[in-house]
């Protein structure tokens, strides 16, 4: 009986969740129901993954394996976490989803500039809307990613943004995926696509808040750009601290378009992001920036799969993590380089700083390189506070905890600086000072 | 560009040059691997109990393991019952007492392969055994090494005339359920070489064997054990040619070398296995695992290897440092061309305070190549002010070979300070133009380039080995430039 019950791939609730839902998926276009139906068996065929799934080697997946986390099918209310995340960037346009479903009432979608649409998936769906049938599911793709998948064939409702060719967006957009006190034991599946058309310009910012007891949220947000298009994206994850959040972020970019990305890993207890960038035409340009702050008993993880397909294309990867207390995180990112892609120029780069004896850092920064005229570099690094400076600062009177505070955020400042909205930058590096040591003199310092 | 597209052709087109097979007559079993094979293997070599029970339980576990898929080659499976276990020269039975009663044949055959036995012992000092296929049949300058102490002699032999040392340390750094073909080695290893280096005993040459497989059909598993004691210092050399053939050989060999408390190792290789025909047809796969064991304190363990030939390599040698103050080291050449593939590096697992390892690994890709340089470095949390520094670069001839690098760095200790730097670069059109404007031709240049560029590992390679790694790079690449 052992023998059968580990020979069965594991998550069979989730196979059931989506048998639940086959009665609201009957007013969906063929296309979508083809799409989760293939989604749903690339999950079904292998189950979740274990320790002995080399990209899942570190991630302990036994909370999700043992339990089922059923996903959520009515939204609870989040109205508390909602006004104070819109007060982090007043003047952005705020978009809202609680639970992973589109609330019209928390947003404020009055005043759109001309050429960008802010939707709800459900309506964008209902009007035929031909954007999603270009999109939607397309650039996440072929890229296998267990809890993608999952998202793929559970999703109920999610966000829509476009920007028609040309349209140049000054404000930014923030969505809000809330997740409600309603949700704890159960799953969510915030679903977003950004599409901006040909030198279409924006700035979007994604932040995932959520109570403390234990739920699970796998968000997927696609963006595609085309041609010299530019998209600013960020993603700061703050989640409860009993979360689980695995989710993935996939970035198409055609001929010239550029893309820069930040990802900004606070809270919940385990959390992984994918972050899949697909150059696929001449002089696409990407940079993606990362900071992951562990504290105590939490696990953070980012892999990154930078594809160049196409020549002429550059693409920076910057990722800096402290860890403290007993934490592990985890850093795997790889940039492949496609026959012909000529004249790429990629570079990666990950600095851990552990601030405990207790901390384990990993750190896997992959090439992949099948053409010859390409310059491509990693570089990572581990290690703890340099002494010498730890020393310096205290013969000036500054105590063991603010030294080690300070040049922590001397540290990390690097990743902090190039965020482009300025009461973002300031509420992350909020966040970060937080969770560094010191006590209120370094932060006015900082 | 183009004007190195014909010289390219060229040397592409050339034949191995050390492919030829001396024909001798031959003892061996019929293909195949079961309990039968390995006791005829065992008793054949007069082996103990104990080593008898200790392979048989590595094939039982053996069987219990599937082949590891993770590397980044291909090859068509490979059938395990299709290879035969067993070859030994006929000569075997009366064993020559000094190079005079050597079969001329053979000493023809080393003659080819540039190694003149008896050229060397007197120019370069170096005591050689000569593996050819199975079983050592030549070993120089024993008398004076048994002066010092020093046991440097066949595997075989060793478990003859030092059970004791044998069995306290065979299996102890890599254990016989490490891998797959670490226990199929286990169950069934053919002879290789033991070194023995008593305590304060610096060894006074380098020593050296040269394993050559000579055999159709035979995979070779070699088995070497390198134990330095206390305050010793051994230098090895490991150097490989291979006769052509139709046929893929496997060979899995394992290595152990243990080095107690200020003791040192140094391993050096210089591997040019047949690599196959244009499409990697009948190439070698060199399955290897290679280990040392920094076991005591301030002891050290340095891997140097140069990698051009095999079709297929698959070698990882790692250092574990146990010992505080222990360093490792691992510095590698490998070069690709044609279909040959390999997938190297080392693992660097710091466990005693204050331990240091340096990694420095060099590839080049040419034509077809396809090259992986894999890694680990793992710092434990015992290991306070571990320091690692990893350096790997890869150059790429030509728009189809691949050059790939997977580094795993796990750190548990924040007192330990990590680096790793990696680059992937085209080898420069300009520096070959500056070259050939000066009079210097695209040949010499490349080699120029190439030699810089790997100078930070030759540097450490004995002289002679360095030269012999030099030559064998230029005729491996020299005119790959496209």
């Amino acid at each position: 009986m052992q023998q059968q019950l580990t020979a069965q791939p594991s998550g069979g609730g989730f196979v059931q969740d989506f048998q639940a839902r086959r009665k609201d998926r009957r007013t969906e276009p063929v296309w979508l129901i083809e799409r989760r139906q293939a989604a749903m068996d690339a999950f079904s065929a292998r189950g979740l993954p274990t320790r002995a799934d080399e990209a899942w080697r570190n991630v302990d997946l036994a909370p999700v394996r043992d339990r089922h986390f059923e996903a959520m099918h009515i939204a609870g209310s989040a109205d508390a976490q909602v006004a104070a995340a819109k007060a982090i960037v007043p003047e952005a346009i705020h978009v809202v989803s609680v639970d992973g479903q589109f609330s019209a009432s928390h947003s404020d979608l009055q005043d759109l500039p001309a050429g960008v649409t802010v939707r709800p998936l459900l309506a964008a769906l209902a009007s035929h809307d031909a954007v999603l049938k270009e999109h939607l599911g397309r650039v996440i793709g072929e890229h296998d990613h267990v809890f993608a998948h999952l998202n793929g064939a559970l999703f109920f409702d999610g966000v829509l943004i476009h920007a028609a060719r040309g349209a140049v967006l000054e404000r930014p957009i923030v969505v809000i995926h809330a997740v409600s006190a309603e949700a704890a034991g159960r799953a969510v599946y915030p679903r977003t696509l950004i599409v901006a058309e040909e030198g279409a310009q924006l700035k979007v910012a994604e932040l995932y808040v959520g109570p403390d007891a234990p739920y699970l949220c796998c968000p997927v947000t696609e963006i595609a750009a085309a041609d010299n298009a530019s998209v600013h994206h960020y993603k700061i994850q703050q989640e409860g601290a009993g979360a689980y959040h695995f989710g993935a972020l996939a970035v198409r970019l055609a001929r010239d378009a550029r893309l820069h990305a930040h990802a900004h890993a606070f809270g919940a207890k385990a959390a992984r992001t994918d972050l899949y960038v697909d150059l696929t035409g001449p002089g696409g340009e990407a940079r993606l920036e990362g900071l992951y702050l562990v504290e105590d008993g939490q696990y953070s993880d980012h892999h990154t799969y930078v594809r160049h397909l196409a020549e002429h294309c550059t693409s920076h990867q910057r990722f800096k993590g402290v860890l403290s207390g007993k934490s592990e995180a985890v850093f795997d990112g790889l940039v492949l380089v496609a026959k012909g892609a000529q004249k790429t120029d990629a570079r990666q780069e990950n600095r851990n700083l552990l601030l405990s004896k207790r901390a384990l850092a990993h750190s896997n920064p992959r090439l992949q390189i099948h053409a010859d005229d390409v310059k491509c570099s990693h570089g990572s690094s581990v290690g703890e506070l340099d002494r010498d400076a730890l020393i310096y600062l205290r013969s000036r009177g500054i105590g063991p905890q603010d030294a080690q505070g300070l040049l922590t955020y001397a540290f990390i400042g690097e990743v902090l600086e190039p965020i482009d909205i300025e009461p973002l930058k300031r509420y992350v590096r909020a966040s970060a000072l937080a969770r560094l040591p010191g006590d209120a003199t370094v932060k006015e310092m900082a | 560009m183009s004007a190195s597209t014909k010289t390219i052709e060229e040397i592409t087109r050339r034949g191995y040059e050390h492919g030829f097979v001396t024909d001798i007559e031959q003892e061996t079993v019929p293909p195949g691997l079961n309990e039968d094979v390995i006791r005829f293997i065992s008793a054949k070599k007069e082996e103990p109990e104990w080593l008898l029970e200790w392979r048989l339980e590595a094939y039982r576990h053996w069987l219990t393991m599937k082949e590891p898929t993770w590397a980044a080659v291909h090859y068509p499976k490979i059938d395990f019952q299709a290879i035969s276990y067993y070859a030994a020269p006929k000569t075997d039975k009366n064993r020559p007492k000094s190079l005079d009663e050597v079969d001329p044949k053979l000493l023809e055959t080393y003659e080819k392969l540039g190694i003149p036995l008896h050229e060397r012992e007197v120019l370069a000092g170096v005591a050689v055994d000569a593996v050819f296929d199975s079983v050592s049949v030549a070993t120089s300058y024993k008398a004076k090494l048994a002066e010092k102490g020093i046991i440097f002699c066949s595997f075989s032999e060793a478990v003859r005339e030092h059970p004791e040392l044998v069995r306290k340390y065979l299996g102890t750094v890599v254990p016989y359920r490490d891998n797959f073909y670490a226990a199929l080695n286990s169950a069934v290893f053919s002879d290789g070489s033991f070194v023995y280096i008593p305590k304060g005993v610096r060894c006074p040459m380098e020593l050296s064997t040269y394993f050559r497989m000579n055999a159709r059909n035979t995979g070779q598993f070699e088995r070497t054990l390198i134990i330095c004691d206390e305050g010793g210092y051994v230098s090895y050399l490991e150097g490989c040619t291979a006769p052509q053939r139709d046929e893929n050989q496997l060979h899995a060999a394992v290595v152990e070398l243990i080095a107690h408390d200020n003791a040192e190792i140094k391993y050096s290789t210089v591997q040019n296995w047949y690599p196959g025909d244009e499409e990697g047809r009948g190439g070698i796969y060199n399955f290897v695992t290679k280990r040392g064991l920094c076991a005591g304190r301030k002891s050290k363990i340095s891997w140097t290897q140069v990698e051009t030939g095999s079709a297929i390599t698959w070698k990882y040698p790692s250092c574990i440092l146990r010992g505080d103050e222990s360093v490792g080291e691992f510095y590698s050449v490998a070069v690709t061309r044609d279909a040959q593939q390999a997938d190297t590096g080392t693992k660097m697992i710091h466990i005693g305070k204050n331990t240091r390892s340096t990694i420095v690994s060099k590839g080049i890709s040419a034509g077809r190549g396809q090259q992986t340089y894999r890694g680990l470095v793992r710092i434990l949390p015992t290991a306070d002010g571990a320091r690692n520094f990893s350096q790997c670069d890869s150059m790429l001839m030509g728009d189809k070979c691949g050059a790939h690098t997977v580094p795993y760095i796990d750190v548990q200790n924040p007192t330990a300070q990590i680096e790793h730097e990696a680059t992937t670069s085209k080898i420069g059109e300009e520096q070959i133009f500056y070259c050939k404007q000066r009079g210097i031709s695209e040949e010499d240049a490349v080699s120029l380039i190439v030699n810089g560029f790997c100078k930070d590992v030759f540097r450490t390679l004995p002289m002679e080995f360095a030269v012999e790694a030099q030559k064998l790079l230029e005729v491996t690449l020299e005119n790959s430039v496209g």
